[in-house]
């Protein structure tokens, strides 16, 4: 009569769905009935399986059946009963088994849920197109990825100018918008090659006094504000564009007259200065040539 | 043209039951029908039901010229069809050719039922079609009468199209918003657009014999207006009996939140259609699909594991069943298939879904409004006790593409 305590089967599918009402079921048949016919479709076309079917949930085990000590699978319908002849209300058992993880759809599957289209059978041929994309996730260093981020790099720094004007935004990408990106669009365009920019209005076709006027208003307003440095002792960037212009302009001396030195009474006189030049000597600082290299 | 004086007088039916098979086949077919005794022994509700007038409306935005009468107790009906427009600009559209059908809050069947039959008529149509399904009335998930959900319509009727020569590509089946039946099975506040494309003068001829095995297994678990962990358990439950088939399966999730429709008085709102429910779709290896469909009652109670695996159960019963349709498509392909082009179409079914009383009544119908019978053999493949029905297609086709 000892009992052998803890070695009881777990309940297992089957017989749980014997515990379920039949009325869950859609058709009128209960579900052991559905089971059944299944199985016998299913031995139908191959071999019989080796289970035994699950009993009906009349049957009661015999005490007799478990003196070998090993139970057979799915043969306890309920918990052993005891001694007594009356049968207790069942327990029922309760399982809360994952039977499986929940697998992830595919991109492509996704795409087709979320798409209001129906499905069609072509999706499934291509297979094999599914993996090479999955490459491109990974963070690699191939030569593609440096040539790319070393554009973005590139375009970020020359539109940077662009992007301080927006910092003023609380947003955090780096995307232009509206002008500003009309302004980039163009100054990729003029690195390229453009002829002329299209957002720069001064370089558009205007009245000769309508520029004119424009410019001078502009010198005005730059001559003001460095006055007004000046005045208050603020240090301002060094000016621009004043000396370039003034090195261009220098004075052109005539044909074929030489390039150093004076020509006078069938003499050329070269100066301490011409004779530096010509032998090249070395050069003073920056700051030595304050003359701009005029000739003396 | 309708009203020439050589038009044959309009067939005779009674009864509720059918109605919209045969006004389908009237204006497919472009036979006036009289339907009399609708409810004639009600007390209380004679005549049509306000969806059923609901759907004659949808059919009069639909085609151009159709004539609809209704006795003075509203018992009889007298309808002769038109042209099949769809949304065509200035006819019943509005400005950007959607037509906008508001379905009544009273309406008791899923928009499922208005569906199927409309993309029957799509194809026929002389341009696009395109409604907009909204309204107080539109229930987007299955209910308890036996209305299938919009995903399986759409997972599992809309494909059938490709099998006529009706590319799939250009229909779209959009859920704006989801809802289950209101608190009394009736009234929902969903929203679904049917764009159908793809206009054929005459459908392929098909021949469909073998329903091959099932490979894949797809379907939406939906819960709107409740917690979204009722679909992982409806999912977990359908998964634990479909496991043991070792098919690959997919279970989509949809959460929503309960939509709301305009109360009757004020501007004020309520929550309508509240519940969930999870559709199946099997997609075998030639291209058949079979459905199923469980959605929580209006009045609660039921556990999500019980539905999951209850759906698990009828998709089972719906696959071994047999053929290559289901019992919800079924009407579906044998349309399609009798207005084809005049030749011998082969469909294989399973008994029970032939020998069902919409199928019967389907080809009586059709022989009353001039098609020709229905061949019946037993079938060689498939499931034992199958049956290949062979339909010879009227030849009619599409009227309004005819050069």
């Amino acid at each position: 009569m000892a009992v052998v305590l803890g070695m009881r089967k777990r309940q297992t599918q089957t017989t749980l769905a014997k515990r379920k009402q039949p009325s869950l079921c859609s058709s009128e048949d209960s579900n052991e009935d559905l089971q059944a016919v299944f199985r016998r479709h299913f031995e139908a076309q191959f071999k019989p399986l080796d289970k035994k079917p699950a009993p009906k949930p009349q049957e009661q085990p015999q005490i007799s059946d478990l003196e070998d000590g090993e139970e057979e699978e799915e043969e306890e319908e309920e918990d052993w009963a005891g001694l007594s002849p009356s049968p207790e209300p069942a327990v029922e058992i309760i399982e809360h088994v994952t039977t499986t993880t929940s697998t992830r759809a595919s991109k492509s599957e996704l795409k087709a849920f979320h798409s209001s289209k129906p499905p069609s059978l072509l999706p499934t041929l291509s297979l094999s197109t599914s993996n090479p994309p999955s490459k491109a996730d990974e963070d690699d260093t191939t030569e593609a990825q440096n040539l790319k981020n070393d554009l973005a790099l590139q375009r970020l720094l020359s539109e940077s100018h662009l992007l301080s004007s927006l910092s003023t935004s609380t947003s955090l990408d780096l995307s232009l918008t509206g002008r500003h990106r009309h302004k980039s669009t163009d100054l990729r365009l003029l690195t390229l090659g453009a002829r002329s920019s299209l957002t720069d209005p001064l370089a558009q076709k205007m009245p000769m006094a309508m520029r004119r006027g424009i410019l001078g208003k502009q010198a005005e307003r730059e001559s003001k504000r460095r006055k007004e440095a000046r005045e208050n002792g603020v240090i301002l960037e060094r000016a621009v564009g004043g000396s370039a212009k003034k090195r261009r302009e220098r004075r052109e001396r005539g044909v074929g007259a030489p390039t150093v030195g004076r020509f006078k009474g069938g003499t050329l006189s070269l100066s301490r200065r011409d004779v530096a030049s010509i032998t090249g000597a070395a050069q003073g600082g920056k700051g030595r040539r304050k003359g701009k290299g005029r000739k003396r | 043209m309708t009203d020439s004086k050589t038009a044959p007088p309009p067939l005779r039916f009674t009864g509720h039951k059918y109605l919209i098979n045969r006004l389908i086949f009237s204006t497919l077919t472009g036979r006036a029908i009289r339907i009399s005794g609708i409810r004639s022994s009600s007390p209380t509700h004679p005549g049509l039901l306000p969806h059923e007038v609901s759907f004659l409306r949808l059919l009069d935005s639909v085609t151009n010229g159709s004539q609809i009468e209704f006795s003075y107790t509203g018992t009889t009906v007298v309808y002769r069809p038109g042209l099949i427009i769809g949304s065509a600009a200035g006819y019943g559209a509005g400005s950007g050719g959607v037509v906008k059908h508001e379905l009544p809050k009273e309406c008791p069947r899923g928009v499922s039922w208005f569906l199927i039959p409309l993309c029957l008529l799509a194809p026929f149509a002389k341009g696009q079609v395109n409604v907009l399904f909204t309204g107080p009335g539109v229930i987007t998930s299955a209910t308890e009468n036996g209305d299938v959900s919009v995903d399986t319509v759409l997972r599992s009727i809309l494909p059938l199209y490709s099998n006529f020569g009706i590319m799939t590509d250009k229909i779209e089946l959009r859920i704006l918003r989801r809802s289950n039946a209101g608190p009394t099975g009736k009234g929902g506040g969903g929203e679904v657009q049917l764009i159908f494309g793809h206009q054929v003068r005459l459908p392929k001829t098909i021949h469909l014999l073998n329903p091959g095995r099932v490979k894949k297994i797809s379907g939406v678990a939906y819960s709107i207006g409740v917690a979204g962990a009722n679909n992982a358990r409806m999912i977990e439950a359908a998964r634990g009996v479909l496991n043991q088939f070792k098919v690959e399966t997919y279970i989509f999730s949809a959460v929503s939140s309960a939509p709301l429709i305009p109360m009757d008085r004020g501007g004020e709102k309520k929550k309508i259609g509240i519940g969930f429910g999870i559709s199946l779709v099997a997609e075998s290896s030639t291209g058949a699909y079979f459905s199923a469909d469980v959605v929580s009652p209006p009045s609660g109670g039921a556990p999500p594991e019980d539905l999951g695996r209850r759906c698990a159960f009828q998709l089972m019963e719906s696959v071994s069943q047999g053929g290559y349709v289901s019992t919800v498509a079924a009407p579906t392909m044998l349309t399609l298939m009798a207005m084809g082009s005049e030749d011998v179409g082969r469909l294989q079914l399973g008994r029970d879904v032939i020998g069902s009383e919409e199928i019967i009544s389907l080809a009586r119908d059709l022989k009353a409004f001039g098609a020709s019978g229905w061949g019946l053999r037993d079938a060689d493949s498939g499931c034992k006790g199958d049956i290949v029905v062979s339909i010879v297609g009227k030849g009619v086709g599409n009227v309004g593409r005819k050069i």
